[in-house]
């Protein structure tokens, strides 16, 4: 089967992205292919470095960036709600004309499209909430 | 092509969950997906009309709800009539288009689409 996963909740305030890479890590084991992973809404928070975080959400990114290197899986950031939480990689910080980022590969800024795209792709896209 | 079920619970005002359930909405008939917005609990609020009955009290990136409803090619608009009674507006409040829905006829609409998506 082909999964994907929408992700709306923090890694502060919610058990949402902790529970979802339990879920992608058994979909995996079981043979099953995760198309990737789009964060919406508060979850954008989950690519986003930042000063003083908790060392579990550290842990909780590396942890999803291990799950790329390892299964290919796409790790997205939905772009509008990510600026409107200050959320910005290189290369929009640059446009903004701004000189500090938080967002690092693999997480990716894209648009809505994209999880419409996987909406019509996947079998099963499920949605892991606060 | 999926048929998607967008539904909105929350208040238009209170946070971004109002426009960010929209924008996936606006997006997915966009990409010319059948799309049904269902507006429930605090999200009623978002299809009421004005006092003179006319213009769309939302505004969602500064244009009303209906003409954006009308411009992406939404096709279905409905609201949960338990929720619209609960909160004691009249139907005449609503925007032209939006349907009431009983909770068997909320149950159908669930059923029937391929893709159910909150925030």
């Amino acid at each position: 089967m082909h999964y994907a996963l929408l992700i709306t909740g923090s890694p502060e305030n919610s058990q949402a992205p902790y529970t979802a890479l339990a879920f992608a890590r058994a979909l995996l084991a079981r043979g099953h292919c995760l198309e990737g992973v789009f964060m919406y809404h508060d979850g954008v928070r989950l690519g986003a470095r930042e000063k003083g975080e908790a060392q579990a959400v550290t842990a909780l990114r590396e942890s999803w960036t291990a799950l790329h290197h390892r299964h290919g899986v796409s790790l997205d950031v939905c772009i509008g709600a990510a600026s409107r939480r200050g959320v910005v990689d290189q290369a929009e910080a640059k446009r903004q004309g701004g000189s500090d980022w938080n967002l690092e590969p693999p997480f990716a800024l894209t648009g809505l499209g994209q999880l419409i795209t996987l909406y019509q792709q996947c079998d099963h896209v499920v949605t892991f909430a606060p | 092509m999926k048929s998607m079920l967008v539904i909105v619970r929350r208040a238009p005002l209170l946070d971004d969950r109002f426009g960010e359930a929209l924008d996936i909405a606006l997006v997915a008939a966009a990409f010319g997906q059948p799309v049904t917005l269902l507006f429930m609990e605090g999200g009623i609020d978002a299809v009421r009309c004005d006092h003179t009955g006319t213009a769309c009290v939302v505004k969602h990136q500064g244009a009303g709800l209906d003409a954006l409803i009308a411009l992406y090619g939404i096709q279905r608009v409905v609201i949960y009539m338990q929720d619209l009674l609960q909160a004691g507006y009249p139907r005449s409040d609503l925007m032209a288009g939006v349907e009431c829905l009983t909770k068997a006829e909320v149950a159908a609409c669930l059923g029937g689409a391929d893709v159910v998506v909150t925030v």
